[in-house]
């Protein structure tokens, strides 16, 4: 428990990472209350390049999760991605408006966008919620299941998992979280972390090869109003031509 | 907040310039056209139809150039542009603005040529009518792409589901088939250009 108070004080305090660190026990299921005490969560990781905090508790066929990040803006987790960069990836996305705290179930549907899961006909899997804000930082937790059975959703099980934390500056879902954003592999049964670098899943170079294909459809497209139009108005109708003396 | 981020605003503010200024020439142009056709007594109507002509030309100068200033804020203040790239969805949108700048341009550029008296020629009023419709469309298109990459759902996902469409996936052609409609457009731009050549030559010897 010395152990566990002293890397709780480090995380608190955003001096150092945890890596690999935690696989202890809280004595209870956190209090979901805008607050991360001290000792509150079984196991967290520090993402050192970004300052960002990740705690979480698993009881039960729920995980508890509470995140806090020097911003006023949003702060985000998201897990496995399938595709490159974020896509695929099960994200919970929120800010602190005066008092109150906007968490959102998302789903990133391509690699540099996320929507939320309702639009996309699944469901908001947050069971608990609550949120905090001071001038320099915000502090969100929530609970959900382990495997919320919605196609949006990606379960958590004992295997690690590509887990991508991110921030930004705005309280809304879009402002582009720029360098904030840190991937690292996190077993959250066993408490396993590891920096992955930037991107989870670079684009392959085939995948490149139809930004090509695309350029040369934008060219067509292009070709072909211009071409249909300019033959049109030069088409000669000399009962129908302007006369441009 | 660092300085950036708050210069994501200015394509927020250039993408609603745009679409409004563009949407009001489109409205315009088809209330211009209509007037031909219904000439009702009315001074309200026909005070509408007056003011659509220089209303549409005036309202696509500025739009086009919000256009223009919100493609090059959308590929500076949002993204990085390798994250652009990456995203089928922005490729898409790239796409189908760029498509819905020609469209805007070529009206401007006939109206410039052509002068108000265009309305005068059925050919000339139709092709422009025809213009701000293909502009508008891919201008809301372009919207609706953009409301996916702002997390939000677009008014015309329904019309488009219906019709098979999804802007989620890069709409490319083939090389076979882009290549067949590069040669199609540009014979086709040849042809009129040398019918128009001799047309115009044949007019000359007439008048002599």
């Amino acid at each position: 428990m010395a152990l566990l108070a002293f890397w709780a004080f480090t995380a608190s305090a955003g001096m150092v990472s945890a890596p690999g660190l935690t696989a202890a026990t809280a004595a209870a299921a956190p209090v979901i209350d805008g607050r991360i005490a001290e000792g509150e969560y079984a196991s967290h990781y520090v993402a050192r390049g970004i300052g960002m905090e990740l705690h979480w508790t698993i009881e039960g066929d729920s995980i508890y999760i509470g995140l806090r990040a020097p911003t006023t803006g949003w702060l985000a987790i998201g897990w496995d991605p399938s595709g490159p960069i974020m896509e695929g990836e099960d994200i919970l996305i929120g800010y602190i408006r005066g008092k109150e705290l906007y968490l959102q179930d998302y789903f990133a549907n391509t690699s540099v966008t996320h929507a939320n899961d309702v639009s996309l006909g699944g469901r908001d899997d947050v069971l608990e919620s609550s949120g905090s804000e001071d001038q320099e930082s915000t502090t969100i937790e929530f609970r959900r299941r382990l495997d919320t059975g919605d196609k949006f959703d990606r379960p958590i099980t004992r295997a690690s998992h590509t887990v991508q934390l991110a921030y930004a500056p705005n309280d809304d879902f879009v402002t582009y979280h720029g360098e904030k954003r840190t991937v690292v592999k996190i077993n959250f049964f066993e408490g396993g972390a590891q920096e992955a670098g930037l991107f989870a899943r670079p684009r392959s170079r085939e995948a490149w090869g139809g930004l090509g294909s695309w350029m040369l459809t934008v060219a067509t497209g292009v070709v072909l109003i211009i071409g249909l139009t300019a033959a049109y108005l030069l088409w000669p109708r000399r009962d129908q031509m302007p006369d441009q003396s | 907040m660092p300085p950036e981020t708050g210069k994501i605003a200015w394509h927020l503010i250039t993408a609603e310039l745009h679409t409004g200024m563009l949407t009001l020439a489109f409205a315009s142009a088809i209330i211009r056209l209509v007037g031909i056709h219904v000439t009702a007594d009315q001074p309200v109507w026909r005070g509408l139809v007056r003011l659509a002509e220089p209303t549409a030309y005036l309202a696509a100068i500025g739009g086009l150039l919000a256009l223009i200033a919100s493609i090059i804020t959308g590929f500076t203040y949002t993204w990085p542009l390798e994250v652009q790239l990456t995203s089928s969805v922005v490729l898409n949108k790239i796409a189908i603005t760029a498509f819905s700048t020609t469209f805007w341009l070529l009206f401007l550029v006939t109206r410039t040529v052509y002068g108000p008296r265009l309305w005068d020629h059925a050919r000339l009023r139709w092709a422009y009518a025809a213009l701000a419709t293909g502009g508008f469309l891919t201008l809301m298109l372009a919207g609706s792409t953009g409301g996916h990459l702002a997390g939000k759902r677009s008014m015309l996902d329904g019309i488009l589901h219906a019709l098979g469409v999804n802007t989620h996936l890069l709409f490319t052609l083939s090389t076979a088939a882009a290549y067949a409609i590069l040669i199609a457009s540009v014979s086709l731009l040849a042809a009129a250009a040398i019918r128009r050549l001799i047309w115009g030559r044949g007019q000359a010897r007439r008048a002599t």
